[in-house]
């Protein structure tokens, strides 16, 4: 009478996730700036996903779901004084957070690291992403005239660290080879 | 360095990162997700209770509740004059309660880190977030303590969750309204009455439609009732439940409700219910 499938959700979920996973991620690091934290940030957004897939996938806003869940989950955390109060198994967390022997970073992605957060959220969504201001606005829920005041002084400090590494101007970044993601 | 080269720069300037987990990970988490979040508000349904008088928890000599390395609650030395009866007995199943306002942990239980505070409450409203192992399992537990006493929910770990910390900020999030991917269609009144939300429109309703305990304890208001959101103008089957104060609804795909009766949209709630299936 009422067929909720379920092998067609997972099937479609399973699709949508090996597709767009890396990507995904790749947005919460460059808005975290740490593998760890973007992958709990891309699985909390994804289990959300799953909750809500049916209506999402359907308007197709799955992705853009996601990428909000992970932008917003990552301000949420920067906004929580207790997750700055934690220490009970913050030496374990130390310990596993030391940089990666397959992280390959910039002198560029190590500038954005530098910004302000909502500074660098902004410059992330608008000038990598390609969101329209509106839809950074709507995306980080601040105002538009807030989105162009960050995204200004964000290029400018940008430009302002990587002025300070003659060696490593944004041109001349020694960057991983990759292929379109 | 013009804006199309930024973008190409700030693709460019950093890699992909780790292996992935499995996508079938990734499935369980949302479906156990589906699955806890039924468990959770019915469990902290059923341990609202009356904050009673007794004893408090003490650490174990040396014990440091930030020293990452976990620490007992033990009971303390009774003082002079003070007799042990006068501590009230634990409820079954419970490692956490609030007695006068202070968090009592469980004599025996080991916590192996806490948050205090996650829901950002002003006094004499209280919480915490406890990761914990009572009687030989871990679990990751919130307790309240709010005007109707003090109520307690726990999963086990990484049931859903990537973290600790995860879990306490989808528990928070999910208390101040979350976000599903479902319109509004329902809201909770100062009165306590669950009526449509602004613009919505409930074109059937039942209160009571008797989903069984697996949905919610009986004496939990419930409800069923087909709902066109004012969010997109579909109609939606929803089933609720005012668990703590907090109205919690379900809403299956408009997709569904397409050439069922609402009898037999309560009736299909009912058996899914029956079956421990649910509707998420």
């Amino acid at each position: 009478m009422i067929p909720l499938s379920r092998e067609r959700h997972d099937l479609e979920y399973s699709e949508f996730v090996t597709a767009r996973q890396t990507h995904l991620r790749r947005i919460a690091y460059a808005v975290c700036g740490d593998w760890h934290r973007a992958d709990d940030l891309l699985q909390t957004a994804l289990t959300k996903l799953y909750v809500a897939w049916p209506r999402l996938h359907r308007d197709g806003r799955e992705e853009a779901y996601t990428r909000q869940i992970i932008v917003r989950a990552n301000i949420d955390e920067s906004r929580r004084p207790w997750r700055r109060e934690r220490s009970g198994l913050e030496a374990e967390d130390r310990a596993a957070r030391e940089p990666l022997p397959y992280e390959e970073r910039s002198a560029l992605f190590d500038a954005l690291q530098q910004l302000p957060p909502m500074q660098r959220r902004t410059v992330l969504l608008r000038h990598w992403l390609g969101l329209s201001v509106e839809e950074t606005a709507h995306e980080l829920r601040i105002s538009t005239g807030t989105v162009k005041s960050h995204s200004s002084r964000g290029l400018a400090k940008l430009q302002s660290l990587l002025a300070d590494q003659p060696r490593q101007t944004p041109s001349a970044v020694a960057s991983p080879d990759r292929s379109a993601y | 360095m013009s804006l199309p080269e930024l973008h190409e720069e700030i693709d460019r300037s950093f890699g992909d990162g780790p292996a992935h987990r499995p996508v079938s990970e990734r499935i369980q988490a949302g479906r156990t997700a589906l699955v806890r979040r039924r468990v959770t508000a019915g469990v902290a349904a059923l341990a609202v209770v009356a904050a009673l008088g007794g004893t408090t928890w003490a650490l174990a000599p040396g014990g440091d509740p930030r020293a990452g390395e976990g620490y007992v609650a033990t009971d303390p030395p009774p003082t002079p004059g003070e007799s042990e009866s006068a501590a009230p007995a634990w409820e079954d199943n419970t490692p956490l309660r609030y007695l006068d306002g202070e968090l009592q942990i469980r004599p025996g239980v080991v916590v192996h880190d806490r948050i205090e505070n996650p829901y950002g409450y002003q006094p004499p409203k209280k919480s915490d977030a406890l990761d914990i192992t009572f009687e030989g399992k871990r679990q990751w537990a919130i307790v309240r303590l709010t005007e109707r006493g003090y109520g307690y929910s726990s999963t086990a770990p990484s049931n859903g969750w990537a973290s600790f910390s995860a879990y306490v900020a989808d528990q928070v999030d999910g208390a101040t309204g979350g976000d599903d991917g479902w319109p509004e269609t329902l809201r909770l009144t100062d009165q306590g009455t669950v009526v449509a939300s602004p613009g919505s429109e409930i074109l059937q309703r039942t209160d009571d439609p008797r989903l069984g305990d697996s949905f919610a304890p009986a004496g939990t208001p419930t409800g069923a009732a087909l709902v066109r959101a004012a969010e997109d103008d579909f109609a939606y089957f929803v089933v609720w439940r005012v668990i703590d104060g907090k109205l919690d609804v379900i809403t299956t795909p408009p997709d569904d409700v397409v050439g069922a009766t609402f009898d037999e949209l309560v009736s299909y709630a009912r058996s899914q219910y029956d079956s421990g299936e649910g509707l998420r």
